[in-house]
């Protein structure tokens, strides 16, 4: 559902990503992790087309996104690490003009109450957004992601600042959106225990490099702790294992 | 494309209907409109009852023949919009993209050029009030003339408004070129912060030349025509640029149309479209430029509206502007603590910051020497009006207060000597740039009467005064991020700030009149403004003490 290819990214002297290339199936809930500076937000940027790569392709779905931009974009929803959403706009207005914008206001009103229940923001529909709590407003942002039936959905910190009954819809919503619907989703996260327990494969960025990939285990066999007594490192400990630049948390 | 619409209309209809809900905004808005519809009824009645039912325009009688003058204002005034123009495409005024478009618009599948094309609407929208003010505003005190017989001026607003429209295409054209990206902020920051500082030189250097050359209004006007009349003459093309063709359609009350206005127009919808294209043939750049602008341009803009100076100066350090400072040691707890707080966060703003503060303290001595040495009162007029204009800048401080409310009021200091010590800095800080700005208007020589050093005298009272008065209006407006509150707590505090100055000039005048010595007309309108700061200072504390942070 999700191809990128080579995918670079470059200013000037500084490169923030390189040759970047990994898949996401449908159905498939992909962790993006590493640690400040790696690359990610600029990875879901540009897969969001917000900025362009240097080179390098994105496919989402059949479409190019440097060429066919606008279907590619239909397909996409991508939830910023900060939520920034219009504070002029009553929270229902502000999903109906992400309805209007995706070409999807058909069946509006059903949608957009379920939304609106599932995250907590009934009472709220009439406020305006800029009346919200920054959690509030990270749900109204959740909430437009899910709105137009995406096909691959880029999170980025998505859990910070949500309270643990918005957490737990948000990952429910992510699974179900995956599970049930066949929708692509990276996640970008520096929540590890999260990953772990929500993701089906983990990619591992430093300074704009793809330096592993895989499931736990497999990342576990990579930083090794395979084989006896290794099955129990967390993910965590196979992350500071693996970005660990000095090689001194490595156990190999 | 329905979705632009829409959010535009519900922008605006949200931002109108909650200002109409809030009596705060809602009552003060309506009294202004109010004003402003009787001035302009009162504006047309009098034309009428001047010139009979059947208003008879004759070219003689407007602007008392002086269209020459006029002409040559509306061309400086638009040669002046390239140059501001140039200034914010070197900074970071003319982006114009927020934080929200970003994840919203640039993310959905709209095309590009439809994204800009909104945006630039709305500035091109926005263009025609400095078009139809321009001519009305500068015409003087002829402004109930332009404003019955406006549509003789259309041309010329119209094609002042085409000229606005291709500069502001140009300035935005440049802006996508010369933003920064992540990895040379710095080095391409200080260029354009150079190029900026340059530019503002050149015109400061200009206008202290204005003053300098000194004489009088109408000398600087025959001066500058003279020299635009042999420009003109000695190099014809400067007749061909747009500035010359977009004023000269301002000719047409004064001569009638004639055949070169229809070229001249022609010519303007040219450039016009080229800045267009120019402009719009970026389209596939221009989202990630913008983007890296306005998260910066968002970071700032949020702190200097919540007056949060925490925020600024940590951007500031950011970007290696802050100064090192000095650590004084302190002296003494309680609200002694804030004014050593205060005093230390002071020193860390480097000078630059604080010489520019000297460009609108050196407006009055300028404004002498433009306006003639011998009239002294027009520079009082605008010490009056700096005066009551320049708190605002000051008053960051006590918005900065009212956003860390939280910790501010959990301190045990009483709401009188936490706001005292809060406010004594900056009103010192103020002191000192309006003697400043007397200084200068001394060394100027535009004004060394009596008056000068009673104004010296008056001036730290005076401070107090309308500073006290408008800290009134930041604890009654909190919000400082609703622009309709704002705008109304501006309004209101000057009319208030206005009203204050009654009693001191009240005495003032009867002191005059009777007589009395200028040193002692000065120290009693001292006292008079001091008795007025004390009470403006016990509302504010009561303000503050009833203020909770949830407002």
């Amino acid at each position: 559902m999700l191809i990128v290819e080579n995918l670079t990214k470059r200013y000037r002297t500084f490169t923030a990503l390189s040759e970047l290339s990994f898949s996401v199936g449908g159905g498939e809930i992909v962790g993006l992790l590493g640690p400040n500076g790696a690359g990610k937000t600029t990875t879901l940027r540009c897969i969001a087309g917000i900025i362009r790569p240097t080179s390098g392709r994105v496919l989402v779905g059949p479409h190019d996104l440097s060429r066919d931009e606008r279907e590619a974009k239909r397909l996409l929803a991508f939830v910023p690490e900060q939520p920034n959403p219009y504070e002029t706009l009553t929270v229902r207005e502000h999903l109906r003009f992400i309805a209007l914008a995706y070409d999807t206001n058909e069946e509006f009103d059903r949608r957009a109450d379920e939304l609106l229940t599932r995250f907590d923001l009934q009472e709220k529909r009439d406020e305006l957004v800029g009346t919200l709590s920054k959690g509030m407003r990270q749900k109204l942002t959740i909430a437009c992601a899910f709105l137009h039936r995406a096909r691959v959905f880029l999170f980025d910190e998505p859990l910070i600042g949500l309270d643990p009954r918005g957490a737990r819809e948000l990952r429910g919503s992510i699974v179900e959106a995956a599970r049930k619907d066949g929708a692509a989703v990276l996640v970008s996260t520096h929540m590890l225990d999260t990953a772990q327990n929500l993701c089906d494969r983990i990619l591992i960025l430093r300074q704009g490099h793809l330096i592993a990939e895989g499931t736990v285990q497999d990342l576990r066999n990579r930083a090794g702790y395979g084989g006896t007594g290794g099955d129990d490192a967390t993910l965590e400990e196979v992350f500071l294992s693996l970005t660990d630049e000095s090689g001194k948390a490595n156990p190999q | 494309m329905n979705a632009l619409v829409f959010l535009w209309h519900c922008r605006i209809g949200n931002a109108v209907r909650r200002g109409l809900r809030n009596p705060r905004v809602a009552v003060p808005g309506l009294l202004l409109t109010a004003g402003v519809c009787v001035q302009f009824v009162l504006f047309f009645l009098a034309e009428r009852g001047a010139a009979g039912t059947a208003p008879v325009f004759s070219s003689n009688d407007l602007l008392m023949g002086r269209p020459a003058a006029f002409l040559l204002t509306m061309r400086c005034l638009l040669l002046l919009s390239v140059f501001t123009g140039l200034i914010a495409s070197l900074g970071e005024g003319a982006a114009f993209f927020d934080r929200s478009d970003i994840d919203f618009l640039f993310t959905a599948p709209l095309p590009r050029r439809f994204v800009l094309l909104w945006k630039m609407t709305g500035r091109y929208a926005s263009l025609t009030v400095p078009a139809i003010y321009l001519p009305i505003t500068f015409a003087g005190g002829y402004f109930a003339d332009v404003a019955v017989h406006w549509v003789l001026f259309l041309p010329g607003m119209i094609g002042a408004w085409l000229f606005l429209v291709m500069i502001a295409n140009f300035t935005q054209l440049l802006l996508l070129r010369s933003t920064v990206t992540p990895d040379d902020t710095v080095d391409r920051d200080r260029r354009r912060r150079r190029w900026r500082y340059g530019l503002t030189a050149c015109f400061t250097g200009m206008m202290v030349w204005v003053m300098v050359r000194g004489g009088s209004a109408s000398d600087l006007v025959r001066r500058s025509r003279d020299l635009s009349q042999s420009l003109d003459g000695a190099v014809p093309w400067t007749r061909l640029t747009p500035d010359a063709w977009a004023a000269d359609l301002f000719q047409i009350p004064f001569e009638g149309p004639e055949g070169g206005d229809g070229w001249r127009f022609v010519g303007l919808l040219i450039f016009c479209g080229v800045s267009f294209i120019a402009l719009f043939g970026r389209e596939r750049d221009f989202y990630e430029s913008s983007m890296e602008i306005a998260v910066r341009k968002a970071q700032v803009k949020e702190a200097v509206r919540n007056g949060d100076v925490g925020s600024v100066l940590s951007t500031m350090a950011k970007e290696g502007q802050l100064a090192r400072g000095r650590s004084f040691p302190h002296f003494g707890g309680g609200a002694r603590a804030i004014l050593w707080k205060d005093l230390v966060a002071a020193t860390r703003i480097p000078l630059r910051n604080w010489l520019q503060l000297l460009i609108p303290a050196a407006f009055p001595a300028l404004l002498g020497g433009m306006f003639g040495r011998e009239n002294g009162l027009n520079v009082l007029g605008w010490t009056l009006l700096y005066g009551i204009q320049m708190p605002g800048i000051f008053l960051m401080t006590l918005r900065d207060v009212v956003r860390r409310a939280d910790l501010s009021k959990s301190l045990p200091i009483s709401p009188i000597r936490l706001l005292g010590a809060e406010l004594l800095l900056p009103l010192l800080q103020l002191t000192v740039l309006g003697w400043i700005s007397l200084g200068a208007v001394w060394v100027a020589g535009v004004w060394r009467g009596p008056l000068l050093q009673a104004a010296a005298l008056i001036l730290p009272s005076l401070a107090a005064l309308l500073f006290l008065v408008q800290a009134i209006f930041v604890l009654v407006y909190p919000n400082p991020t609703d622009p309709a509150q704002n705008a109304v707590s501006g309004v209101v505090s000057l009319g208030i700030s206005l009203a204050a100055l009654i009693p001191a000039l009240s005495v003032g005048i009867v002191l005059f009149l009777l007589g009395v010595p200028v040193l002692v007309l000065a120290v009693a309108i001292t006292a008079v403004n001091l008795i007025g700061a004390t009470a403006a200072l016990l509302v504010a504390a009561r303000c503050w003490h009833a203020f909770e942070p949830s407002d």
